[in-house]
């Protein structure tokens, strides 16, 4: 069990591993990198005018990277032969972090890909299992294997551009899917409805300043509030108020949290990169 | 919204009134119109998955680095390692199994390794211009440049309140969540009790765009039933509706009668 | 238990039907008020407005029905403002659903059937499809789109100059002027891995719940404008159509409704810390009597 411990904490160091460092190192090796304006290009060799007043030549080789200062600051990598005179640049050997990433990214993003089965198989497996011991509304159970059926050969239909599975695709998508989908989330809208009027009680000053708010923030968003106030001077618009909470109220509480959260993010995920991370999940026998 | 074959419109209505049912009463029609669009939404998702990205971003590559093997080794031969992807992906499926779920923990732990990784990079990426934007000045002019900062514009007072009502509610914020020790002395207690107030200013904004958010997906639905599928239904139809709402609103007014008990009679 | 106290106990199905009830009037009657612009929603039109001719707009329109009664609205009047300047797009559905790609596809194609007919699929926009990895995603994209797009939604090669010509000039992020990310919660990374190493302006359309989140990066200029849920997509048809009769997005449409929905919910709180203090006040009484 050891050894598998020993295993796993292993993987989740590497494959953090890569993208720390790719984060940390700098794409260009720093004791090699030479910084500077560009004098002259030509097919053999970059000519560079450094900061101190220098001029070095930088062969062009297979492992030479270049990164021009976009009017932004921000650096954008270029090939080297397509440097101009009088480009802010960084040259040098790279430390092929940076090159691989799009292999890296493409690698995590397939394997995330090949997760998905898992939500079909646990249905699967409670549908099934319902059906098999004729639970209560165990005729459910078979509509969803009906429904998982359609909806794979209406997903053969996906980016046809004619054809039966393409009406297939537009009828379940458009007059099952969409209409179910939303229908289901704007379930939310009543549930609010009744939660407000059950629950939001004005029992203390912090519940008045909170309602108050809201009353302002609500009023102001539809064109009622505007409506309502247009006649006064326009700082006591309820457009208006409702854009001061939002931008100055508001953004600097929330700001205040994702800092908090910031740091809490940084020391979570020092946990879990390096497997210090305990828990129901994380310590569980294996 | 758009134009649509009547029966298209009515199989939209019957499945949006079949799940608003639910508002009267749990029941079965809404429970296996549940399972339907699960059922629907997992089978569609799975075909789109596999065209959208595992098709050519690891199937295609892989078979293309197979066919140049099979070609005495030709430039592309490295993409066939992808076939090692497809074991890794498997080994997600050991979590239903008992005896070999640390196999998936392997694959688990990549993921959470790679995502913990990209943290530091993300969060200083995203929070950095935020923290150095929370540094405002608290006397600014109209230019919104501090006020030594050589600049001609004028002072502006609503800028400089505003600037000081942002960086004190930032502050304030920030030491009403610092629970690391304790609130104990005044100045701190005030920050944190400021802070909780300013904290209720934003759950209020927070409760208003909730609502907002909330009553749009139900206008949507709103706006079909009453432009799409109102002006086909036909009157019969309109009337048994009528007569259906009468009915629950009747039998939700009448008084219940009056139970017959010892006590009563007595 | 007086009069006013059993305001605080009214039956859930009374409240549910006065919420339909209160939104179902403006369908049936035409009601029209002003709308009033919020800054987001102008610098979002403007930085749009302002796209140069050679370089095309990413839009991420990753929504589907849960979120169709915002989202639409917001797509539908970006896609107008594009459509009506000529300005060129791309569509991409990153990450959250793989229906994404067909909703947009809904809506552009009404917009070219009822007001652009002379524009073309290839030529004046085109849609890649759905696809997965996130920041890993936004970085390919950023880098060279063709690494993580092989074919558009329709099948052709992103070479194929006969179906797409609009592709040939379009390789990564400098051919890129804006990214346009409209789904119920957008993805934060746009902006630390695109924003924040390329300076290619960003600008959010969310759901109202998710926009509280955002502002602040409106505020450290790392997004260049929002539109929040049903408003902002009547605030930018208000923008695109200043004549009111001539306004015919989504969100135009929802946003008197809308109106209504919330002062109905205004009203149900009122009454129901009315009667709250009501039947408070009575207890107090009988209390007193004891």
């Amino acid at each position: 069990m050891a050894t598998r411990r020993r295993l796993i904490a292993a993987v989740t160091f590497l494959a953090g591993l890569y993208y720390f460092l790719e984060f940390i190192v700098p794409p260009i090796i720093p004791w090699r990198t030479v910084q500077g304006e560009v004098v002259k290009v030509s097919s053999k060799a970059i000519v560079v005018r450094r900061t101190d007043g220098q001029i070095v030549s930088v062969p062009i080789r297979d492992n030479i990277i270049a990164y021009r200062k976009r009017p932004t600051g921000a650096p954008e990598r270029v090939e080297p032969k397509s440097l101009h005179p009088g480009d802010q640049v960084s040259i040098g050997p790279t430390t092929y972090l940076s090159d691989w990433i799009t292999d890296v990214n493409n690698f995590f993003v397939v394997l995330g890909a090949m997760a998905w089965g898992m939500g079909l198989m646990s249905l699967w497996m409670v549908h099934s299992a319902n059906i098999r011991k004729r639970k209560e509304e165990w005729y459910g159970s078979v509509l969803f294997f009906v429904a998982v059926a359609i909806g794979v050969v209406a997903g053969l239909g996906y980016g046809a551009e004619s054809g039966v599975l393409k009406r297939l695709n537009d009828v379940v998508v458009n007059d099952v899917l969409r209409p179910m989908g939303s229908t289901v989330f704007s379930l939310l809208a009543f549930y609010m409805a009744s939660a407000a009027y059950r629950s939001f009680r004005l029992k203390s000053r912090e519940a008045i300043l909170m309602m108050g708010s809201a009353f302002i923030v609500m009023l102001g968003q539809i064109p009622i509030g505007l409506w309502l106030t247009h006649r006064l001077p326009e700082p006591l618009w309820l457009p208006v108020m409702s854009q001061w909470i939002l931008y100055i109220a508001n953004s600097a509480a929330v700001r205040g949290m994702w800092f908090g959260m910031m740091l809490g993010a940084i020391a979570v995920g020092l946990r879990f990169w390096l497997s210090l991370e305990r828990g129901a999940f994380f310590g569980k026998e294996l | 919204m758009e134009h649509a074959a009547n029966w298209q419109i009515w199989l939209a209505a019957i499945v949006t009134l079949g799940i608003y049912s639910y508002l009267w009463n749990d029941n079965k029609l809404y429970r296996m119109l549940l399972n339907v669009m699960i059922g629907l939404g997992v089978g569609y998702s799975f075909i789109v998955i596999w065209k959208n990205v595992l098709g050519p971003l690891w199937w295609q590559p892989m078979c293309r680095g197979f066919s140049a093997i099979a070609h005495g080794f030709a430039p592309g031969s490295v993409n066939a390692l992808w076939i090692l992807v497809g074991f890794l992906g498997t080994l997600w499926y050991f979590q239903f199994s008992r005896r070999y779920l640390w196999l998936s923990r392997i694959v688990i732990g990549m993921t959470l390794g790679a995502g913990a990784g990209m943290t530091f990079k993300q969060q200083f990426l995203l929070n950095a211009p935020q923290i150095t934007d929370s540094f405002r000045p608290l006397v600014a002019r109209a230019d919104g440049t501090p006020l030594l900062n050589g600049s001609t514009a004028p002072v502006s007072f609503w800028m400089s309140l505003n600037n000081i009502i942002f960086v004190g509610t930032i502050v304030c914020v920030m030491v009403y969540f610092l629970f690391s020790f304790e609130h104990k002395s005044a100045p701190i207690r005030g920050a944190a009790k400021a802070g909780r107030w300013l904290l209720m200013i934003s759950f209020g904004a927070f409760f208003g765009n909730t609502v907002m958010t909330r009553m749009a997906v139900f206008l949507e639905r709103l706006q079909f039933l009453a432009n799409d599928w109102g002006p086909i239904v036909p009157y019969w139809v309109w009337v048994a509706i009528c007569a259906g709402l009468i009915s629950a609103v009747w039998l939700a007014l009448r008084k219940p009668p009056r139970k017959h008990t010892q006590q009563n009679q007595l | 238990m007086n009069v006013l106290s059993r305001l605080q106990d009214i039956d859930r199905r009374w409240l549910y039907l006065a919420l339909a009830l209160s939104c179902l009037v403006p369908f049936l009657v035409t009601i029209r008020l002003p709308v009033y612009v919020s800054p987001e929603t102008r610098s979002l039109y403007e930085a749009i407005d302002r796209c140069p001719k050679d370089k095309v707009i990413l839009v991420d329109s990753a929504w589907d029905a849960g979120s169709l009664g915002e989202n639409w609205g917001q797509v539908e009047v970006v896609f107008d403002h594009m459509l009506r300047k000529g300005i060129k797009f791309i569509v991409i559905s990153l990450d959250i659903t793989p229906l994404g790609p067909q909703f947009a596809d809904k809506v552009i194609s009404k917009l070219v059937k009822t007001k652009y007919p002379y524009r073309k699929y290839g030529v004046d926009w085109v849609n890649l499809g759905f696809t997965k990895g996130d920041w890993q995603a936004m970085q390919q994209i950023a880098k060279d789109i063709r690494r993580q797009f092989k074919r558009d939604s329709r099948g052709w090669s992103l070479d194929d100059a006969k179906h797409l010509p609009l592709m040939q000039r379009v390789h990564n992020i400098d051919d890129i002027y804006m990214i346009y990310s409209v789904t119920y919660s957008p993805m934060e990374n746009w902006i630390p891995f695109v924003h924040g190493v390329y300076g290619t302006p960003i600008g959010f359309g969310c759901a109202g719940i998710q926009s509280t989140t955002y502002y602040r990066y409106i505020l450290s200029k790392q997004l260049v404008g929002m539109l929040v849920g049903v408003r902002g997509a009547a605030e930018y048809d208000a923008l695109l159509y200043p004549n009111v009769r001539e306004r015919q997005s989504l969100g135009t449409q929802l946003i008197v409704p809308q109106a209504f929905g919330h002062t109905a919910i205004i009203v149900a709180v009122i009454l129901g810390n009315v009667g709250y203090f009501a039947a408070r006040k009575g207890e107090r009484k009988v209390g007193t009597r004891r």
